[in-house]
């Protein structure tokens, strides 16, 4: 490496090593890394057209600094290829939006982690898994943005797992949590057209959510029984939704979603739907857990339906996954708000 | 496996160079905290419940030890019901409070919003004192010195605790750390 004018490391050339060095300085997630050398560094930056030292922002909770350069080293890090670096930038971006929350979101004991959706055509460009199993193994720009969207936060936001990263069980998720919107198969405008963006337009979303729900509706004939039933299997006690409110996000496989359009429902439609039938009946709950549930949400007087979310519009809806009639409900870390930006290519 | 294995002493040992994908941290103006007050007499005290269960009562102990140790002094209780974001009130309390008490940070996120709001009202000149639950002062006190209140006054108590009684919390858990509250107020300490 000639002389770089960034601070550098010394690290074990050997991969192992260099992976258990790097966890003892709580740097990334213990896996092995690609190194981040200057040659690597310098192809990710080209792949943006920004100054490498630009200040983007601070992270929180550090105020850790961002700039093109760390979110490029971050990113060799995490084992991604130049083209996922435009997906990072606006993701780091996104991270930096107050109504996310990082703040809380880093150092809470509650099992979140930011979910990442890409949009649009570049999906298609970088091969992303937006099917069968697309928030699983595989992928390989699935696992790796999100991989460097997690060594983003931890590296520049300072969310070190034990030390400021508090969360009490942690999760898989937080390791990498990223898949593509299925537009092909989305029978609606793509989610971030919904959200003001031109359909052709890409864009990343991220989500502030913990682990998955899965609801799996093998009866229903039409989108109304499908949505009755996955709306009862958000009903779910004690997630921070239903002690906060917030959004709660639900992802529809392509089938299912099929079914809802074909019932003449559109996605705020089946929001609505979703918002009736998630309610939660808190009678014979012990009464101190009532009492934060009155105090914390107080406009849900009927105490058999309390509602996951306090307005249908909190519900945002997804195409992704493969053949078959499951749906996920993701509860949101409540006190967060999902944050859609276009991505811009070089 | 001898005939196939591979010498790896070499690159077991070999040290490269990588570039350090840790950022510099925001500078921090130094100290921004609020002045100590001469003295609790006379002063309106406010107690700011960030909503996690056991920080009221946690207050009320500690506000019945200062009325009988303040016959004159005035108490404001504020509540936030969301403890994970930052009171949207403290821009109300400038001139108003004269110090604060703040309970209780037992999780990660509220121990943050604790801290955040200690810090907020301690740069609009309220001295404040925030109580954390001992798994959480490393990071409050970390945070204490990135939102530039280093000297943040941080109580510490056990942990858990939201399940205890309200006496239990309010007569032995909040009223005997009162002298301390007054200290770290005044500056005593």
């Amino acid at each position: 490496m000639a002389a770089p004018a960034m601070p550098v490391l010394e690290v074990a050339g050997d991969p192992a090593r260099l992976a258990r060095d790097l966890a003892a300085r709580n740097i990334g997630d213990g896996l092995p890394v690609v190194p981040a050398t200057a040659g690597r560094v310098a192809e990710m930056l080209a792949a943006v057209d920004r100054d490498p030292d630009e200040e983007i922002g601070f992270m929180p909770p550090v105020q850790g600094l961002v700039t093109p350069h760390y979110i490029a080293v971050n990113a060799v890090l995490a084992g991604c290829a130049p083209e996922h670096m435009p997906v990072l930038v606006a993701a780091s971006e996104a991270l930096l939006d107050p109504g996310f929350n990082l703040f809380a979101i880093q150092p809470t004991t509650n099992p979140v982690a930011p979910l990442v959706i890409v949009h649009g055509p570049i999906t298609e460009r970088l091969g992303m898994n937006a099917g069968t199993g697309c928030f699983g193994p595989g992928n390989y720009a699935n696992a790796v943005i999100g991989r460097a969207v997690r060594f983003i936060m931890q590296n520049l936001g300072g969310g070190i797992p034990g030390l400021t990263d508090h969360a009490t069980h942690g999760w898989p998720g937080k390791y990498t949590f990223c898949a593509a919107e299925n537009a092909a198969q989305t029978p609606w405008a793509p989610f971030h057209a919904r959200r003001g963006l031109a359909a052709g337009d890409d864009a990343v979303s991220i989500f502030g959510v913990q682990a998955q729900h899965n609801v799996i509706d093998v009866t229903g004939q039409n989108g109304y029984e499908a949505l009755n039933v996955i709306g009862r299997g958000m009903a779910a006690v004690g997630t921070n939704n239903h002690t906060m409110g917030g959004e709660a996000l639900v992802i529809l496989a392509p089938e299912q979603a099929r079914q809802v359009a074909d019932s003449g429902l559109d996605p705020d439609a089946a929001a609505r739907i979703l918002f009736e039938y998630s309610r939660i009946d808190m009678r014979g709950m012990p009464a101190p857990f009532r009492e934060l549930i009155r105090v914390r949400r107080p406009q849900w007087c009927d105490e058999a339906r309390v509602p996951v979310v306090d307005r249908w519009e909190d519900i945002p809806i997804i195409v992704a996954g493969g053949p078959g009639i499951h749906a996920l409900y993701m509860a949101s870390f409540g006190t967060t708000k999902s944050i859609t930006r276009r991505i811009e290519s070089s | 496996m001898t005939a196939t294995s591979i010498d790896r002493t070499s690159a077991a040992t070999e040290l490269i160079q990588i570039f350090d994908p840790v950022s510099p941290r925001r500078s921090v103006a130094g100290n921004r905290g609020a002045a100590r007050i001469d003295s609790l007499e006379g002063k309106r005290i406010g107690l700011l419940h960030n909503g996690k269960p056991g920080g009221e009562h946690m207050l009320a102990g500690i506000r019945l030890a200062l009325a009988q140790r303040y016959p004159d002094a005035t108490f404001d209780f504020r509540f936030k019901p969301h403890a994970s974001v930052g009171a949207n009130f403290l821009d109300e309390l400038t001139g108003v409070w004269d110090a604060a008490v703040i309970a209780v940070g037992d999780c990660g996120s509220c121990s943050s919003y604790a801290v955040h709001d200690g810090t907020e009202l301690e740069k609009r000149g309220i001295p404040s004192v925030v109580f954390v639950s001992s798994p959480f002062e490393d990071m409050s006190r970390l945070w204490a010195r990135r939102l530039e209140v280093p000297d943040l006054a941080i109580l510490v108590v056990g942990h858990p605790l939201a399940q205890l009684p309200a006496t239990v919390l309010a007569d032995e858990w909040g009223a005997p750390r009162t002298g301390e509250v007054v200290d770290l107020l005044t500056g005593a300490h």
